[in-house]
């Protein structure tokens, strides 16, 4: 085969050239087209039928840039399709060609204006745009007002007309139908087939469409005949006219002169307002005019069906679904759809909500509160580079710390004659002990030395009358005695001037820890608090100039500055003041960390380098015995 | 848009699909509350892991290097703490003190509790106070309590009322609040570096650790190496934190259970979407099928396909983290002991775990999609 019998003409829509297919490879390969030709024609409808597994669908297939075939080629409109990328076979048949599917494969979960309105769409038409032209269309195939209904609701043949419908959305020239009448009965089959014939034909669309329903034939412009990958002789295509015998629309039914139909079929081109005319009045008249005699439904019951199908308001009466169902359905999409719409709104704004609260969340715990600065200033060190020790201010002094003062004697303290921080003299009292018992010695002492004065001035007296009177010795032995008595009055009186603690230096009374009453001894005083003996008095040189002693830790001592390079300067612990130190000396002695307060408790044997630095006071608050920190650095 | 209109009616195939949008919707919901809910209480027991370091606030810390979580301090002798300030780059450093005791109660019993000793020269670290003065904190025998949860162990006291602390009388002398709740469930005390030493059997070092200020940012790595030197770590907050994170990730269990949750939830949820989603794209393949044969190009599916997934991913991923956001909130409400937190990362993991949980989904269904052929269509 492979040649069609018709000659082409100018207004071919395909040409198909010995197009083949197998599918499977070796003993398995089976040819489901074998070289077949044929040519279809804009205005013409063309049948390809036979039976099944006879290889109609693939040829159809290859003719609409679906499936490629093994060898042969496909023309439409003078342009070889499987020449065409993929992308441009889905444009093709996007653009060029309308598809009818024997299920219809609408999207049950749209309605069916959107179903229709799917090309549009593909053709990223803007979707209002869409669903509003596919409502048109939707009129146009006798559904108005069913565009916002789930397909489901729909009988078989509606459903068919939705599926027509957005074959021809798109305006296509060329239109698909693959077993168009397979899922309906035999009357709905036809009104379909009459419908499509009369409404969506016209010259300048051609519809092929395969089946091997015979009851339609009848409505063929041309039948091809398949059979085992061939078509067969007489499938090799006929024009439905009066000249050729039509030996398959015979045996459904006479056929009209199918030249005389083409005209009165672009007549009832689907214009609406041309549909919307002719229509009514063809059912109120009863049998077609002209276009009924050059028409098959001129002879059947059927055909007059067709006719009624064609007009829209009438097109729920022939199907099966009632009218009240599918009103019912309608109001029924139509309550539905605002809930479904409803729920789904609640549905994103809940989720959208979640997706806020999540980041609020997110942000509210994650929001740090900054932790609270210290409250006093932590001592910092003034210098690019430095070592820090800890230090105790002290008396400026040529040696030692402080001076610590104790009575020699012991007895209750009868007075205190300073008071802490007073400036005092050497030799100014500071307090007295009970010196009742030396006073009264002393006072035996002055009474002893009287009555051995007396006792000495009588004898002389005796004497100077009278050498005779008295001996030499017991005028010795008298004096001797005024003698002693006299070195036992200035013991008495040194012994009670010791009952007077004086200050040794001038200087400054640091601590006094004595009080009336209370008593003392060499030891100094019972401290109950630390139940120790503590100086009864702590004194200090004079403060124009304080100590202070730094206390250098070992892990540190190699980096400190060699005396000529030091300079120093120290922070009162807990405050911002800062003073300069004047280096005084290095006591070269390493020794335990246990000069510093608590020192009992120091718990680590961290051994230190005391370095003595001094300052002036001026109006500083400072004094000896503070703890300070200081930054040693390098000139 | 240029694909506004296919993506479109993905959309409406997937909500239109009530049982099957539910399904998806579930599935994912579920999954992102879990991994969420997992993930949540793991920052949560981390944020108050490094509740300290969060609560004293300062630059750098100065530990031994065998420190894991700040509660457990190891001693640091005192000569460090006058190496540390007289290390270049140092613009101060300060003694921490960190430990655990027993309170003795005014009705007899005892409860354990944290004590933080803050440095006295400087009460460095020092918290918020809601009640009283701050220098109280040098009165005799003064302590801080904190206000959080466990506030109600120490009998709710008020300022004023004293307790025994290892045979010490301590007396709360101001009621503080803190930015991050511990861990371990006991109060915490506050008090002076050396009352705490004082008043608390401590070990021969009482150091626990040295909070550093360093004069710029460029010193930290200096301080570091020269910290380094002595035998002793130093560490930025961030990296302390980070350490205490990774200690609780990868040296304990805690990690490795919440990761093997957080990846159960995901597969519960890619389980349950990604079987949905296929279910959802068979059902509807030789839709596609006719979709192509109508002319779809193969991306403009795969867009589709990729959308509804995304789409639906993104959806059940509000829906469970407004779940999971409004459950957290109503516990921490409720429970002050309650740890979880959602933060950023775990929004962002979550977000990863679902459009993984999408991209597999998808990509299922797009292998489908692509390998139909519009001629199945045709043949039926």
């Amino acid at each position: 085969m492979g040649v069609d019998t018709v000659k082409p003409t100018e207004n071919q829509a395909i040409v198909a050239t010995d197009l083949t297919k197998w599918f499977g490879e070796g003993y398995t390969r089976m040819t489901a087209v074998n070289a077949v030709g044929l040519v279809a024609h804009f205005g013409e409808m063309l049948f390809i039928i036979g039976p099944s597994g006879s290889g109609k669908t693939t040829l159809l297939s290859m003719i609409s840039g679906i499936l490629r075939p093994n060898a042969g080629k496909v023309t439409v409109k003078g342009a070889d399709i499987w020449t065409l990328n993929n992308d441009q076979l889905a444009s093709f048949r996007l653009n060029t060609i309308g598809f009818v599917f024997q299920d219809y494969h609408l999207f049950p979960r749209l309605t069916t204006a959107e179903n229709v309105a799917i090309p549009l769409i593909l053709k990223q038409r803007d979707w209002n745009e869409s669903i509003a032209e596919a409502k048109k269309q939707l009129e146009i195939v006798g559904l108005k007002g069913r565009g916002e209904i789930m397909p489901v609701k729909l009988s078989g043949g509606e459903q068919q007309r939705v599926a027509i419908a957005r074959a021809i959305i798109s305006s296509p020239e060329i239109l698909i139908f693959d077993e168009p009448t397979a899922s309906l009965d035999g009357d709905t089959g036809k009104m379909i087939i009459a419908f499509v014939k009369e409404n969506i034909l016209n010259e300048k669309r051609c519809i092929l469409i395969v089946t091997h329903d015979a009851r339609i034939n009848e409505y063929a412009d041309r039948i091809l005949h398949m059979e085992d990958g061939h078509l067969s002789a007489r499938g090799q295509g006929y024009r439905m006219n009066a000249d050729e015998p039509k030996p398959e629309v015979k045996a459904t039914g006479p056929q009209p002169e199918a030249p005389a139909s083409k005209p009165e079929v672009k007549a009832a081109e689907p214009q609406p307002e041309v549909k919307a005319e002719p229509k009514p009045e063809v059912k109120a008249t009863g049998p077609q005019p002209e276009a009924a005699a050059s028409k098959p439904e001129a002879k059947a019951a059927p055909k007059t069906e067709v006719k009624a199908t064609g007009s829209m308001p009438d097109a729920k009466a022939a199907e099966s679904k009632p009218d009240a169902q599918a009103a019912g359905s309608t109001s029924d999409a139509k309550a539905t759809k605002p809930k479904r719409e409803a729920r789904n709104k609640i549905i994103f704004a809940l989720s959208i909500i979640g997706i806020l609260a999540g980041l609020v969340a997110a942000y509210l715990f994650g929001i740090k509160r900054k932790a609270q600065p210290p409250v006093f200033k932590p001592v910092s060190s003034p210098y690019e580079s430095a070592i820090y020790a800890n230090g105790i201010i002290e008396s400026d002094q040529p040696s030692g710390k402080n001076i610590n003062v104790f009575p020699e004697v012991s007895g209750p303290i009868t007075q205190v004659l300073v008071h802490e921080g007073q400036q005092v003299s050497a030799g100014t009292p500071l307090f007295t002990i009970d010196d009742s018992v030396p006073r009264a010695n002393m006072e035996l002492a002055e009474s002893n030395l009287k009555a051995a004065r007396d006792q000495y001035d009588k004898r002389r007296a005796s004497y100077d009358i009278d050498p005779e009177s008295i001996t030499k010795d017991v005028l010795d032995t008298a004096e001797d005695a005024v003698n002693q008595t006299t070195a036992a009055l200035k013991a008495a009186n040194a012994l009670l001037q010791k009952y007077s603690v004086k200050a040794p230096v001038d200087g400054v009374v640091l601590a006094v820890d004595a009080a009336v009453g209370s008593y003392v001894s060499s030891q100094g005083a019972y401290d109950a608090y630390t139940q120790g003996f503590d100086p009864l008095v702590v004194m200090g040189a004079p403060q124009d100039y304080l100590a202070v002693r730094c206390y250098v830790d070992e892990i540190l001592v190699s980096r400190l500055p060699s005396q000529w390079h030091i300079h120093a300067q120290m922070q009162i612990t807990g405050t911002d003041i800062k003073i300069p130190l004047e280096f005084v000396r290095v006591q070269p002695y390493v020794s335990p960390k246990i000069e510093l307060s608590n020192e009992r408790q120091e718990q680590v044997d961290l051994r230190v380098l005391p370095v003595i630095f001094r300052f002036e006071k001026k109006d500083a608050p400072v004094y000896p015995g503070q703890l300070v920190d200081v930054y040693i650095g390098q000139q | 848009m240029k694909y506004g209109g296919i993506l479109r009616i993905g959309f409406k195939l997937l909500v239109n699909d009530k049982a099957k949008f539910s399904a998806l919707l579930m599935g994912i919901t579920f999954a992102v509350f879990l991994m969420m809910l997992m993930t949540a209480m793991f920052a949560g027991i981390l944020t108050r892991a490094y509740s300290t370091v969060t609560n004293v606030g300062a630059a750098m810390w100065i530990m031994d290097p065998a420190v894991n979580t700040p509660t457990s301090a190891i001693p640091l002798p005192d000569y460090a703490l006058d190496a540390v300030r007289s290390m270049d780059g140092v613009s101060y450093a300060v003694p921490l003190f960190m430990g655990g005791a027993l309170v003795k109660l005014n009705d007899g019993t005892y409860q354990s509790v944290n004590v933080i000793g803050l440095d006295d020269s400087s009460l460095f670290g020092r918290p918020e106070l809601e009640q009283g003065n701050i220098q109280d904190i040098y009165a005799e025998n003064s302590f801080l309590v904190v206000n959080d949860a466990e506030f109600s162990k120490l009998e709710n006291p008020k300022i004023g009322t004293s307790f025994e602390l290892n045979d010490h009388r301590g007396v709360v002398r101001g009621i503080a609040r803190v930015a991050a709740n511990g861990l371990n469930g006991v109060p915490t005390l506050y008090t002076t570096y050396n009352r705490a030493i004082e008043y608390l059997p401590t070990t021969r070092f009482t150091i626990s650790y040295i909070l550093v200020q360093p004069k710029s940012d460029a010193a930290v790595a200096g301080i570091k190496q020269q910290v380094a030197r002595l035998g002793y770590v130093a560490r930025t907050e961030g990296e302390f934190n980070k350490s205490i994170t990774d200690y609780y990730t990868y040296k304990t269990g805690i990690g490795t259970n919440i990761l093997l949750m957080t990846v159960i939830s995901f597969i519960v949820g890619l389980s349950i979407s990604g079987q949905t989603f296929y279910t959802f794209i068979l059902e509807n393949l030789e839709k596609f099928g006719a979709l192509k044969a109508i002319g779809a190009k193969g991306r403009e599916l795969v867009y589709m396909i990729l959308f509804m997934a995304t789409f639906t991913a993104l959806t059940g991923y509000g829906l469970g983290i407004g779940l999971v956001t409004l459950m957290i909130s109503i516990a921490r409400a409720r429970l002050p002991n309650y740890a979880a937190m959602i933060t950023f990362s775990n929004l962002g993991l979550a977000f990863g775990m679902v459009l993984l949980i999408a991209g597999i989904s998808s990509y299922v269904g797009v292998r489908k999609v692509l390998k139909i052929e519009p001629f199945d269509i045709f043949r039926g």
